[in-house]
């Protein structure tokens, strides 16, 4: 294959890192997931025990699988929105 | 002298899931200054300024254009504690005002809204600084912490707007509670985070280990923040190379200080959450 | 197409007061053109001079580059309208002689490809600077370019 197309950049899939991180996005709407210990230590401080965005709205993780659909992210990271995985 | 502004909170993902007691300590000293914090109601992760962005920039800017529309459909501002949202935000605007059209046509095919250019973001210590003013909030301290010594860090996003002087107003908000800050010489070097992505033990070597190093020679109290990524890299550090060498240096973001200055305890802002133990340094206070 | 007059080219500089050694600028580069984090793959390198300062090595795309002059192809050119030193890889035969010729050794020969590559301005967007969390990295026009090393270059001991 490289004899015929000598330019041709090797294939890599995204870093591992990337990987964890765009994935709990976009299962979870956010970066880190919120435990049942963070959940219970924000009550004892009287705050929401989940704040009012994708951690506890589904229409907020909705939008943000439906933005992936439209701005084709699987062809730039591999990640399949059905799935909630990487393809690659 | 009564503030009469009203924003809406984005915390972000480290704050609420990491850090409860920034949060709690952010609420009460807003709210004792008389702004009111509406909540991120129906927003999403703002998204990641560094790795979304490498990865997909469409997806990174539309995501971020959606949380932009949502405050602007509110006709609200939007202010946050995290350095990481503020610089996503403030690099999606520009994006966006310069070339927004196809995130406008995704906006609207998929969520009947657009985004007007109009919602403005806030970094804390703008609020803080700019809106209110340092000598408002003296007038709301009860409570000096004199004798508390501290070291900086003031995280790199806060360099890239020079005009605005996010680390000179982090500085000055510091001086403002009554604590000595400490120079150390390596107050510019970078926390670590972004190789963590790359090598997690190489960056704590290379960028966490000397940074705490050198914070442990003049020995402080506490280490002062605002970035939250910091928070969190500061805390693991010292946690990861615990086996060779004991630095027990609490983390304590700037909200917290100002709040424990404002009069409220420890245990109202929740601080017996730290993942290091800021006893120490609550009893060289005598708040504990 | 229209050419940029040369003092409005566009370039990047390094503030090395204001560079904190992230090493974002070297991932995106690296992410950009590989899609890696590997450093190694970086076009750009950020140093440690003294503990906490960090000096950059990365192409300026000279007024007169020597690895256009050291090239016995015709592969590294300079791009007329943009003032760009960018590498034709059809024509690269990978003899390594740029590698040589520019002064803080730039470009290099790929060891997959077999041929040299450099630092190619993203296309007019740098990655780097794009990313640079801190503002050190910036693009600039040649001509605030020049009078920024005039101020930074003493500073890091070159004499001028």
């Amino acid at each position: 294959m490289n004899e015929i197309h000598p330019l041709r950049k090797r294939f890599r899939s995204l870093p591992s890192s990337f990987k964890g991180l765009l994935r709990s996005e976009l299962r979870i709407g956010h970066i880190y997931e919120l435990t049942d210990l963070t959940v219970s230590d924000r009550e004892d401080l009287g705050l929401p025990s989940k704040p009012p965005t994708a951690y506890s709205d589904p229409n907020a993780l909705e939008a943000l699988k439906r933005i992936a659909k439209a701005t084709n992210l699987k062809k730039d990271t591999g990640f399949d929105v059905d799935k909630l995985d990487f393809e690659w | 002298m009564i503030i009469n502004a009203r924003y809406i909170a984005f915390w972000g993902c480290t704050i609420p899931a990491l850090q409860p007691y920034v949060e709690k300590a952010a609420r009460l000293v807003f709210g004792e200054l008389g702004i009111t914090l509406a909540e991120p109601e129906g927003m999403t992760c703002c998204p990641d300024p560094d790795i979304t962005h490498m990865a997909s920039h469409e997806y990174w800017l539309i995501t971020a254009a959606r949380n932009l529309a949502l405050a602007e459909r509110r006709g609200l501002d939007l202010m946050t504690p995290c350095n990481g949202c503020f610089f996503t935000f403030t690099e999606a605007i520009s994006e966006l005002k310069r070339n927004g059209k196809k995130a406008n046509a995704v906006l609207s095919e998929n969520f009947n809204m657009t985004f007007k250019g109009k919602v403005r973001v806030y970094h804390a210590l703008e609020v803080l600084y700019d809106v209110v003013g340092p000598e408002n909030i003296k007038a709301k301290f009860t409570r000096s912490l004199n004798g508390l010594r501290v070291t900086i860090h003031p995280g790199c996003k806060l360099l890239k707007y020079e005009e605005k002087r996010l680390d000179v107003k982090l500085y000055e908000l510091t001086k403002l509670t009554g604590s000595t800050i400490l120079t150390y010489g390596l107050e510019r070097l970078c926390c670590g985070v972004p190789l963590m992505y790359l090598d997690a033990d190489k960056a704590i070597e290379l960028r966490t280990k000397p940074k705490l190093d050198r914070m442990k020679e003049v020995n402080p109290d506490a280490i002062v923040v605002i970035c939250p990524a910091c928070h969190n890299q500061l805390e693991k550090g010292q946690l990861m190379i615990s086996e060779d060498e004991e630095y027990d240096i609490p983390v304590i973001s700037l909200l917290e200080l100002l709040a424990l200055c404002m009069g409220f305890s420890p245990d109202d802002i929740g601080m017996y959450l730290h993942r290091i133990p800021a006893d120490d340094a609550l009893e060289k206070l005598g708040l504990i | 197409m229209e050419s940029i007059e040369h003092g409005e080219q566009l370039v990047l500089i390094h503030d090395p007061d204001r560079c904190t050694g992230c090493m974002t600028c070297m991932m995106a580069c690296a992410y950009k053109h590989y899609h890696t984090l590997d450093l190694d793959k970086a076009f750009r390198l950020i140093l440690e001079m003294n503990e906490g300062f960090f000096v950059a090595s990365y192409c300026v795309h000279c007024d007169y580059p020597a690895c256009v002059a050291a090239c016995p192809t015709g592969a590294m050119h300079k791009d007329e309208r943009s003032g760009w030193v960018l590498n034709n890889p059809l024509l690269c035969i990978g003899c390594g002689n740029c590698v040589y010729a520019c002064p803080v050794s730039n470009p290099r020969i790929d060891p997959f490809l077999k041929i040299s590559v450099k630092c190619d301005f993203c296309g007019g967007d740098p990655w780097c600077a794009k990313f640079c969390p801190s503002g050190a990295t910036r693009v600039v026009t040649r001509e605030e370019a020049r009078d920024f090393f005039k101020k930074v270059l003493p500073k890091l001991g070159v004499r001028l």
